[in-house]
């Protein structure tokens, strides 16, 4: 049975962005909901230590994502995490309706978006059966489990290079499989570039990949332990989507986007079609943005939804 | 010792007491990486909804850890952490590497049961 839940203003994502727009908004009085699918913090959680926040010499993430949730709690924002919100429809009263994962409808006159980025993953629907059986995503946390073994490395970018550079000191051979770049031949012993993989094979275990060209006119399967899976990050814009499908219709009101969100194509392309009030968070298109600009922009963000 | 806010086994004796006297327990031994910190925060906002299961953390380099390193159903793991769910005991559930908030409450509501 769904239940509903009704307040000014649902923040969507408990990164650092949401934290504190959803703080400040409690601190102006307002009553607010945060919801977010996984748990709160966001990326900030796996950050080792945070030296640029003012006024505190050094902080892990992992603390300084529990301090910023006592925060928003004492402010009397009700935090909602564990729960996915997989649509957001707005009526011609302007209220906006979330529906949660669970069921669960919440309304709003206004809505923060603060979802973020999410990693990417292989796309296979086996990847899963072989987490911590094969696949892992941290080759600092799980390369020593693979001393002297085969493993591969899939993606691209630094994280991807740095896994490769890590892994090359204990695993042997250490296979580099990129979907991008100029298709390769597959003849070399460790490289693939612009090859994919199709399939995970092994008995509960992996035990081998199936390689395919990016042509499609190579196969090659290879016998490895581990793969260590580097595909990047995406902005999670599920929630935005409808919205720019309907670029024609006037502005929207009570729509705000803040945080990693903010500083992908994703809020350009939604900024120029009129889709969204997006508050002062245009100034930070295109910029580089760390931890710190999402403290401050989610603060920002804040003080533009009333 | 692991920078968690969860109650931490440092003995093996410890350990070993708590799955004993205790009917529903969870030992999540890893260390502090990114695949391991989500699951010790999704366990930190589960304590309160389950106050009928012990939520526990584990440094995985500590000697006590070969508690949980030489489980058989842990042989064949190779990624951190190591996720252990004891029921009256005995070896209900476990996991490898990194898990949401929902695919933890899940295994809990399946091995101890919802909370009433």
């Amino acid at each position: 049975m769904n239940t509903a839940l009704t307040a000014e203003c649902i923040v969507i994502g408990a990164g650092p962005a949401g934290l504190s727009a959803a703080s400040q908004i409690g601190a102006r009085g307002h009553s607010c909901v945060i919801i977010e699918a996984n748990v709160s913090g966001g990326h900030i959680l796996i950050t080792p230590e945070i030296t640029d926040y003012p006024g505190i010499e050094a902080i892990s993430g992992y603390t300084l994502s529990s301090v910023l949730l006592k925060q928003a709690q004492s402010k009397n924002v009700t935090v909602m995490t564990g729960d996915k919100a997989v649509t957001l429809v707005q009526d011609h009263q302007n209220r906006y309706t979330i529906t949660l994962e669970s069921g669960t409808d919440l309304y709003a006159q206004c809505v923060v978006l603060a979802t973020g980025l999410r990693s990417v993953n292989t796309g296979l629907p086996e990847e899963s059966n072989y987490l911590g059986k094969g696949v892992s995503y941290c080759a600092e946390c799980d390369g020593f489990f693979f001393k002297d073994k085969p493993v591969a490395v899939y993606g691209s970018g630094d994280g991807f290079t740095e896994a490769v550079d890590l892994l090359a000191s204990d695993c042997k051979p250490v296979y580099h499989i990129s979907p991008s770049g100029v298709c390769s031949t597959g003849d070399s012993v460790s490289s693939f570039e612009g090859w994919h993989i199709t399939a995970l094979e092994g008995d509960g275990i992996l035990s081998a990949l199936r390689l395919e060209s990016q042509d499609h006119k190579q196969k090659r399967k290879i016998e490895v332990e581990g793969l260590f899976v580097y595909m990047g990050k995406e902005p999670a814009d599920e929630l935005l989507k409808p919205f720019l499908e309907e670029a024609s219709d006037p502005a929207r009101t009570g729509l705000f986007i803040t945080g990693h969100l903010a500083g992908t194509e994703t809020l350009v392309e939604t900024c120029a079609s009129g889709v969204s009030t997006a508050g002062q968070v245009s100034g930070y298109l295109n910029r580089k943005v760390n931890d710190l600009q999402i403290l401050y922009q989610g603060e920002d963000e804040a003080v533009h939804v009333f | 010792m692991l920078g968690t806010n969860l109650k931490h086994l440092e003995t093996k004796e410890e350990a070993e007491t708590l799955v004993t006297v205790t009917e529903n327990v969870m030992i999540c031994c890893g260390r502090m990486g990114p695949m391991c910190l989500p699951v010790y925060a999704a366990m930190e906002e589960l304590e309160k909804e389950y106050p009928h299961v012990e939520l526990t953390d584990m440094d995985f380099d500590i000697p006590a850890a070969s508690f949980i390193k030489n489980l058989p159903e842990c042989a064949s793991f190779m990624s951190l952490p190591f996720t252990v769910y004891f029921k009256d005991g005995k070896v209900a559930d476990v996991t490898s590497g990194i898990q949401s908030k929902g695919q933890v409450s899940k295994i809990i509501d399946n091995a101890f049961g919802k909370s009433s």
